[in-house]
């Protein structure tokens, strides 16, 4: 007596021909997807404006040609930067499946006391700057390590602890500006930690762009620190693609239980996965203080954390997807910006990324559950009638 | 046959019930008769049909042919609500409770008692103690589920079909997750439910307390009835070959491989449930190098727990060693690396991950070994090389191996899984049911990479339900039941009659013999 | 499930075996805890001189403070009762709050508040969609809907108040808006306010109850009673009702509920938007009475959620968060220096903690409790004022505290925020 089905009549059908058919079926839905979300985007967006009272032609018109100025390229390039190194942080947690939501407090922390350490010393410029990197990398890191150990040790929600450390960074950040590392300055309102030496300054591309031609505008530099962006694209892309940590990380998130019957070691591999998360995630307020601020303090952006998370969804995590995201979401602020000057809200442009983040995570999900279905369906046309 | 009842006794016909799915007939000509106040059993292996059959009864399966008669009215169902309403209820193997509710509120969820909009809770409670008294179930209504033992959980669930109004119960595989103690227990609320008429349909492949406690017993094998009998003018042997069937595969007539050197050695091996139940209990075992150990059993006796502790990914008492070493503590990962190849049940679930390409399929498992594995990089070219050669050698079609591996037929994704897990020189394969869900030419193919795999002196410990599987394997047999070896013997030697019964507890478990 | 799906957070990890919970009530439980801390307060004062801690003042700003974030949280509560986690709750809270404030000043206080409500719940609504129709994630839905709120409350104050033509409203605020009538408890807290007198006296407990019980009941906004009465409201509907039940059972097992015919699709989202709903009324009680201020909301849609947990999940455990985060908040608001007394009230608790744990003979927990004790006793005595910028997180830092140590004994509903889908087998 057996439990194996007998073959279906005629034999099972080769398979080989119409391998290719799901195949490209799928690269079409991952296609479709992102342009899905952009068209729900927009006319989300255009709704808003014309229960406004404007013309939504007129506006994203007025928004493409103000954005693709010379100078308007030059402020996104900038603006995108710090957005990216927050989406790649929150993309290598998404890896493994894990939140990290905390690196806005990550990157909160990491600045003041890179900043400050970076004030207070004196090193040869590559030597000085390096170092600011260092501490902001350990900071942010250390940071992340806490959620990372009470998750593996008392199976705490990384969700929960991060968005909780979040506001103890801000608050720790906050006390430590006043009252230790704060330089007051005569007559100024912002208190903020001393000045960096101009060799802790982060030299701009403005040289790099006159190699190619182009004159940046008088006042607009192209922040030096969209290398070290680069660097960490690239480094992002070696460790999901190359790497065995990477491999790990990925099978966790795909699949704990193949995962572990592999020989995953979970518990190492989430604690490592978000130290790294902290780690970049350190870097990225540095972009402002070895740019633009030199220092840090009240008035620092903040916000970049959770905007980050918005760029890593709608770069599926990829580390040039991650880029195209950065920089249509810095685009989307900067266009917007000149609004102003035909009686539009500014504001326009936060609508327009909350509602292309929402579609698009929609639109992935309802994707996905199709591959997912048409995946099932072969699988069962194989197993059928072995249960009975 | 059984002794000549009045027909207006019976409460539930089921007459030439017959259920077709693409590739396979599940039920043919099934017929089967319930009385009131009558427990009656339906046994057979797995793949004999009963769990579709019991879709049917309970409205969840539409059959193809036959009638559904209860209390003399032809019926349709075309869902469990209309079955429900009849008075059938069932029972399931897998407890539908909500753990942090009380036993009241997980009882009366969905037919809540109301009064003004408020939960009724007094007269539910009332209602409760009715019948917790009437049929002797002595359930606290305002226990958390949480609290209650497994026992007690079951008790909750047939609370709620009886609640509900139910006068026939299906009980699915009732004592798979009790100990005897709880048992027991079950048993005498069975006979206080059949002795207020109450008909009970009593799924399981335990002869020993299906002879306990039926009234009658309807044994089905290859998707039909084979016989009803009454427990008085039948043996267990005679059940069990009625189950089994009156023939086995014939074994393979090839020269043994099988050395004398221990490659695998399990000794008192026990592993516990939350509860505490032994799923694996004290088992020891050895395996040869060139032999393949072959554990026969229905499932749910332990052998996935089983499976999952030499693996590592369960913990247990005992000492497990391979080769030299002692490995009762080491990792997974050293296991892996220190050479036991896994072919998971599941391929799904523990051996693949869908919808990645086959190369980092074919890495799984096997991602800190080389030639792929370069300090902290893996070596995708060396890895996609090597996964074209087991394309190759083991017949996986596919047109390439970045083709993600949920595009892959089932037979096609276990090619590789098993190609994947035979490569890099194991010492030791755990196979668990290696061919399920394969097509016939892979599943040939399979086979005959395991043997050959044997003949160069790989050691094999395969978990199968598949009888010809084992058979055909198999350089030595073991039986596993209640997660402890229950019996010894040779694939040539065995009778359906001595391996049926062993399977199937229809005689009392022998102390096991030493191995090895 | 055979495709294993997105990123699926639960929020306690559910391999940690968990202890049996103790079911909410036993009136006299509550009480005792009540009386037991208003002594301790009391001793705190006494020791400590600082007033401040038990005066009618501080109570009844902690009383207003703590609406917000219990509405938040109730809004936390009903959701995940149902299997939603709901992190856009701040987002939710801002709908409420700009939709209080516009409608409150266009047309009324209290349609100001039934506008809060219905923008929140319209939140709600789509964070059901993204979720329970289409399945995404439940954290990142949250998340999107946050940047939503927060970019819809930007643009619409652009567009309504950056003209000039509302008086005293600007891009970023709106124009103020009329309270509601306050009610104050006859005779005790009004007329002969006989509570204010029992306040002044002076003596130990019994001034300290005038003044809290004082300051807990007078003049007291009808907003915040509603929002008070909304807790033992929650309580009745989810564990007295059915639709309660089947609510809650969604949560635990949606499975098993299915099976039994409650419609778990429907029953999410009815979950879903009365958390947004909740939600929004606690943006509108920001407003009411005050004005809309960009970024006001400062996060308590997450500090409701945190007191969720600390509540273990039930309305009584989140109220008694909420209370516990807004006297923080009162404290350091009203007298900064009264705040270094909340350190000596954490030394004498953990000398009442070490007292049970010496009668329950756990000699480990009483000397790391002393320690602790002498620790913070110290700290008071050698600091003058706590920096107010660590204040702001206490009750972020009580919270891990009670997450990392208590994540075996906190009950979240079972199936919380996992993705359901209709003939799947879990």
């Amino acid at each position: 007596m057996t439990t194996t089905v007998e073959a279906p009549p005629g034999g099972a059908p080769e398979r080989t021909a119409r391998v290719g058919s799901p195949l490209g079926r799928r690269v079409l839905l991952a296609v479709a997807a992102p342009l899905a979300a952009a068209v729900f985007a927009l006319l989300v967006s255009s709704i808003a404006l014309l229960a406004s009272g404007n013309a939504p032609l007129e506006v994203y018109s007025t928004m493409l040609s103000d954005g693709t100025e010379l100078r308007s390229v030059l402020i996104t390039i900038n603006n995108a930067v710090p957005l990216y190194l927050a989406g790649v942080a929150v993309a290598i947690g998404f890896r493994m499946a894990l939140f990290n939501i905390g690196v806005e407090g990550q990157y909160a922390l990491a600045a003041l006391l890179a900043a400050s350490v970076g004030a207070a010393v004196d090193l040869p410029g590559a030597l000085h700057i390096g170092l600011i990197l260092l501490v902001a990398m350990a900071v942010g890191a250390s940071w992340a390590g806490v959620a990372a150990v009470l998750k593996v040790t008392r199976g705490v929600s990384e969700v929960i602890s991060t968005i909780l450390l979040n506001v103890i960074a801000a608050g720790i950040a906050a006390y430590l500006l006043a009252e230790h590392l704060q330089e007051r300055v005569e007559g100024s309102n912002n208190s903020a930690t001393p000045p960096l030496p101009e060799s802790a300054r982060f030299p701009n591309l403005n040289g790099l762009l006159e190699g190619l031609g182009i004159q940046a505008p008088q006042g607009t530099d192209l922040g030096g620190f969209v290398l070290v962006a680069v660097a960490v694209g690239a480094l992002y892309w070696l460790l999901i693609n190359r790497s065995l940590l990477g491999f790990e990380m990925k099978a966790v998130g795909i699949n704990p239980f193949a995962a572990r019957a592999s020989g995953v070691h979970t518990k190492r591999t989430t604690l490592v996965t978000l130290l790294l998360s902290g780690g970049v995630a350190g870097l990225v307020g540095l972009a402002q203080v070895l740019g633009t601020s030199f220092s840090y303090g009240l008035s620092f952006t903040a916000g970049l954390g959770f905007t980050g998370i918005g760029v890593a969804l709608l770069g599926r995590n990829s580390p040039v997807g991650i880029a195209f995201a950065a920089m249509l979401f810095a685009f989307l602020e900067r266009s917007s910006s000149t609004l102003q000057f035909i009686d539009v809200p500014t504001e326009i442009y936060v609508i327009m990324q909350g509602s292309i983040v929402l579609s698009v995570v929609v639109a992935y999900e309802a994707v996905r559950r199709v591959a997912a279905t048409q995946a099932e369906r072969t699988v069962r046309r194989d197993t059928e009638g072995s249960t009975a | 046959m059984a002794e000549a009842t009045p027909a207006d006794d019976v409460v539930v016909q089921l007459e030439g019930i017959a259920k077709r799915f693409p590739g396979v007939v599940a039920n043919r000509d099934v017929s089967l008769a319930v009385r009131r106040g009558e427990v009656h059993a339906v046994v057979g292996e797995n793949g004999a049909g009963k769990s579709t059959l019991m879709k049917i009864l309970y409205g969840m399966q539409k059959p193809d042919e036959g009638t559904i008669t209860v209390d003399g009215r032809e019926v349709r169902f075309k869902s469990p609500s209309d079955a429900i309403e009849v008075g059938i209820g069932m029972v399931h193997q897998h407890f539908m409770l909500a753990d942090n509710l009380t036993v009241l509120e997980n009882v009366v969820l969905g037919a809540e008692p109301t009064r003004l909009g408020f939960l009724d809770s007094r007269s539910a409670r009332a209602r409760i103690g009715e019948l917790s008294a009437q049929y002797g179930l002595g359930v606290d209504a305002d226990a958390v589920v949480e609290d209650l033992g497994i026992g007690d959980r079951q008790r909750v669930e047939i609370l709620k079909v009886l609640y509900r109004g139910a006068r026939v119960l299906i009980l699915d595989e009732p004592t798979a997750v009790l100990v005897p103690q709880e048992v027991d227990e079950l048993f005498t609320s069975l006979a206080e439910l059949r002795a207020e008429g109450v008909a009970i349909v009593f799924i399981s492949h335990k002869l020993d307390e299906v002879l306990r406690v039926a009234d009658a017993i309807t044994v089905l094998r290859g998707g039909t009835t084979v016989a009803t009998v009454s427990p008085d003018g039948t043996t267990a042997r005679e059940l069990a070959e009625l189950m089994v069937g009156s023939e086995l595969p014939t074994p393979s007539t090839d020269a043994s491989t099988v050395t004398d050197v221990v490659e695998l050695s399990v000794a008192h091996l026990t592993v516990r449930s939350p509860e505490g139940r032994p799923l694996v209990d004290d088992v020891s075992l050895v395996v040869h190098r060139g032999e393949v150990l072959g554990i026969a059993g229905v499932e749910g006796n332990g052998q996935v727990e089983l499976v999952e502790a030499l693996l590592g990914l369960r913990s247990g008492d005992g000492v497990v060693r391979l080769g030299d070493d002692d490995i009762s503590t080491w990792p997974t990962q050293r296991r892996r690396e220190g050479g036991i190849g896994y072919i998971p049940e599941d391929r799904h679930r523990q051996g693949l991950l869908l919808p990645e390409a086959l190369w980092e399929n074919r890495v799984l498992g096997h991602q800190t070994r080389k030639p792929w594995r370069r300090g902290p990089w893996i070596d995708r070219k060396a890895a996609r090389t090597d996964t074209e050669r087991i394309v190759q050698d083991y017949g996986v079609r596919t047109p390439g191996v970045d083709v993600p591996a949920f595009a892959l037929s089932g037979g096609n994704q276990q090619k590789l899984v098993v190609g994947r897990e035979m490569s890099g020189s194991p010492r030791l394969l755990v196979a668990s049911h290696p061919t399920r869900g394969v097509d016939v030419g892979a599943q040939a193919t399979i086979w005959d990479l395991l043997r050959r795999a044997r003949a160069e002196g790989l050691a094999v410990l395969l978990v199968s339900a598949d009888l010809e599987e084992l058979i055909g394997l198999s350089d030595r047999l073991v039986v596993m039941l209640r997660g402890r070896l229950v019996a010894e013997m040779s694939p040539e030697g065995t009778t359906p009659e001595v391996l049926g019964s062993a399977m199937t507890g229809a005689v009392p478990a022998r102390p096991q013999e030493r191995t090895g | 499930m055979t495709v294993a799906s997105g990123p699926t957070p639960s929020l306690a990890d559910p391999e940690v075996v968990q202890a049996p919970n103790r079911r909410f009530g036993g009136w006299q439980k509550t009480g005792l805890i009540a009386l037991g801390v208003i002594a301790l307060l009391s001793l705190t004062r006494a020791i400590s001189g600082l007033d401040e801690l038990t005066s009618s003042g501080t109570s009844g700003a902690a009383l207003r403070l703590a609406v917000p974030i219990g509405l938040a949280a109730l809004g936390g509560l009903w959701a995940e009762r149902a299997g939603i986690v709901n992190i856009g709750l701040e987002g939710m809270l801002i709908l409420g709050t700009w939709f209080g404030a516009y409608v409150g000043f266009e047309v009324g206080p209290w349609w100001g508040v039934l506008a809060g409500l219905a923008a929140g719940a319209v939140g709600g609504l789509l964070h059901a969609i993204a979720t329970v129709t289409f399945g995404v994630d439940h954290v990142v839905s949250g998340v999107a809907i946050n940047l939503l709120g927060a970019g819809v409350a930007q643009y619409l104050s652009q567009v309504f108040y950056s003209d000039g033509q509302v008086p005293g409203a600007g891009p970023t605020q709106s124009a103020v808006v009329s309270p509601l009538p306050d009610v104050s408890l006859p005779l005790l807290s009004s007329g002969p306010d006989l509570l204010r007198d029992l306040e002044d006296t002076g003596l130990f407990l019994l001034s300290d109850a005038g003044g809290i019980l004082g300051g807990l009941t007078r003049d007291v906004s009808l907003l915040t009673l509603l929002a008070v009465l909304l807790v033992p409201f929650s309580f009745i509907v989810l564990w007295r009702t059915s639709f309660g039940l089947r609510l809650r059972s969604v949560g635990e097992n949606p499975v098993a509920a299915d099976s039994l015919g409650v419609a778990v699709y429907r029953m999410k989202y009815a979950a879903v938007v009365i958390s947004g709903a909740m939600a929004g009324l606690g943006g509108a009680s920001l407003v009411i009475g005050s004005i809309y201020r960009e970024g006001q909301t400062a996060g308590r849609g997450f500090i409701g959620l945190a007191a969720v947990i600390f509540g273990n999940w039930r309305p009584g455990g989140l109220a008694a968060g909420a209370g516990l985060f807004g006297y923080a908040d009162a404290l350091q608001l009203r007298a900064g220096n009264a705040v270094r007394g909340l350190l000596l009230l954490v030394a004498l608790l953990l000398v009442v903690i070490a007292i049970v744990q010496l009668v329950r003979r756990r000699l480990p927990m009483v000397v790391a409790a002393l320690v602790i004790a002498v620790a913070f006793g110290l700290w008071y005595s050698v600091v003058d004022s706590v920096p107010s910028q660590l204040v702001g997180f206490t009750p972020h830092l009580v919270t891990l505290v009670v997450l990392a140590a208590a994540s075996q004994r906190l009950r979240p509903p079972a199936a919380d925020g996992q993705p359901y889908r209709r003939g799947q087998q879990s």
